[in-house]
């Protein structure tokens, strides 16, 4: 760290690096907030944690998955199910898209996109726009069909070109 | 013998002669007259088929004065849309200029720290201040005599250090420079009317949302995001907080679209885009230091559409929204690859 970055607010940039959001995407959410984008557009550590809850970044993934499955791509498809069906206990559940494959490495991101892709074609899940960004909630029938899938007992044909 | 003249004829004779050869005149005069009322005719007659021709020629004037007429809006479309293309790739440029005097504030600040950074002692402070941050969580734990110690050495060193905060986050200096303006386009579509749609072109480099990551956060960054947030804000303000937005290519620019066909939109998004632009105009510091003006010029959807040999500019419909959710204007939007 250079001298000078050590006293220094953070860019915008360095924020949205953080957060693992798009800056554009930050700073359409200042533009709703109180008192709008600041007049020197830097932020402080806690701006961050600010913007962190404004958004709704969360991480779900961690090494372990909840569900273990032989193969790779399916354990992702289950694991992402049962960690929407752990979150959607009360029915009116709603997250940032991109919460559902944050902290995923890139090849498996590439998998639980499509698999969000493939519920949303099934009708579990459901994406809708909103000031922070791409949401999901859940679709009719939304918890019976992610329940299956994180069973295992009913895994949607569409899905199945991710790892076959 | 009598000759002929002395014939004398008699009386009815010559009365009836003399009818005939007034008859005679009468007629040798009005077949003169007939045939100058017959020159005359033709003379007119000519005259009608030149006047004819003349009125030919006006209507097929009329005609083709009545078809480039036509085609003025279309023409002036066209003008326009190269007026801004060019106004706005130079605007882009100044933009690149003004960055430079951005960039030598920056490095100026960091110069202004880094020299009282190298003064004595101050290697030390600033060692103790980060060994401080790292055992600051712990603190708690800490018997109440070492942390009032740690905290009052900690008030020390801060106070000792803070003229390298103060100016490592004082207001960058304003360059001495004129003023220039860049404009935004903006546009609604329909122009008139319940909005459908609102593109907002930025004189900033697509690059600028694509590869972020790989920037250096530039000026153009800053102006995009200053646009970012009056699109935020502007939007709230109407009652479209949710709206779905994009952003496209347009010539190498960026382009913020707007998605309002399933929005309410509440007042005049125009009045409302307009002040937010003023607000910002008047508080964003870097173009504040830098000497930059932002103006909002609203165009006809049309001149910010695409020509047909040219279609992947089009800002104009909804079609023209880009990755990476592009189905969300049209129904459960998809997430990017």
């Amino acid at each position: 760290m250079a001298g000078s970055d050590r006293f220094e607010k953070l860019t915008l940039a360095q924020v949205a690096r953080w957060l693992d959001l798009h800056p554009l995407e930050i700073a359409r959410m200042l533009g709703t907030a109180d008192g709008g984008l600041p007049a020197d557009l830097r932020f402080t550590e806690q701006d961050v944690d600010r913007l962190r809850d404004m958004s709704g970044v969360e991480t779900w993934w961690s090494a372990e998955l909840p569900v273990h499955d032989p193969i790779r791509g399916r354990a992702l498809a289950r694991s992402l199910a049962a960690y929407i069906v752990g979150r959607a206990e009360g029915g009116d559940w709603s997250s940032r898209a991109d919460n559902l494959f944050r902290g995923l490495e890139p090849a498996d991101q590439w998998v639980v996109r499509r698999a969000v892709n493939s519920l949303i074609v099934e009708g579990a899940l459901v994406s809708i726009s909103r000031a922070s960004g791409l949401h999901v909630r859940l679709g009719n029938d939304g918890v019976e069909i992610l329940q299956a899938l994180a069973d295992g007992t009913n895994v949607p044909e569409s899905m199945e070109a991710l790892w076959s | 013998m009598q000759s002929e003249s002395d014939i004398i004829l008699p009386r009815v004779v010559r009365a009836l002669e003399e009818v005939s050869r007034w008859r005679e005149a009468q007629a040798g005069a009005a077949q003169a007259r007939l045939d100058e009322v017959d020159a005359e005719r033709q003379r007119l007659e000519a005259d009608i088929r030149d006047l004819q021709g003349q009125v030919e020629t006006l209507a097929e004037l009329e005609e083709q004065i009545q078809a480039e007429v036509a085609v003025l809006p279309i023409e002036e479309t066209h003008r326009t849309r190269a007026a801004v293309e060019a106004g706005i790739d130079a605007e882009a440029s100044v933009l690149i200029e003004r960055d430079e005097v951005l960039a030598q504030a920056i490095k100026a600040r960091e110069d202004r720290v880094a020299q009282l950074l190298a003064q004595p002692d101050m290697e030390q402070l600033v060692e103790e201040f980060e060994q401080f941050q790292e055992l600051e969580p712990t603190l708690a734990n800490l018997p109440v005599g070492y942390r009032k110690a740690m905290l009052a050495h900690h008030q020390t060193v801060r106070a000792q250090l803070q003229p390298v905060m103060d100016a490592a986050q004082a207001p960058l200096a304003q360059a001495d420079l004129p003023t220039e303006a860049v404009t935004i386009i903006a546009s609604l579509n329909p122009a008139q009317g319940r909005p459908e749609a609102l593109a907002v072109l930025l004189p900033v480099s697509f690059e600028t949302y694509q590869g972020w990551a790989d920037r250096t956060e530039d000026l153009g960054a800053l102006v995009a995001y200053r646009l970012m947030g009056a699109v935020g804000a502007t939007l709230q303000a109407v009652g479209a907080s949710d709206a779905s937005v994009q952003f496209a290519d347009y010539r190498g620019l960026l382009a913020i679209q707007v998605w309002l066909g399933d929005q309410e939109v509440q007042g005049d998004l125009k009045e409302v885009f307009g002040a937010q632009i003023d607000r910002m105009r008047d508080e964003a510091l870097e173009l504040h230091t830098v000497c930059l003006e932002l103006y909002t010029a609203w165009l006809d959807p049309r001149v910010v559409a695409a020509s047909d040999d040219d279609d992947d500019t089009d800002l104009g419909d909804e079609d023209s929204h880009v990755e990476p959710d592009a189905g969300a204007l049209t129904g459960s939007a998809m997430l990017e690859g």
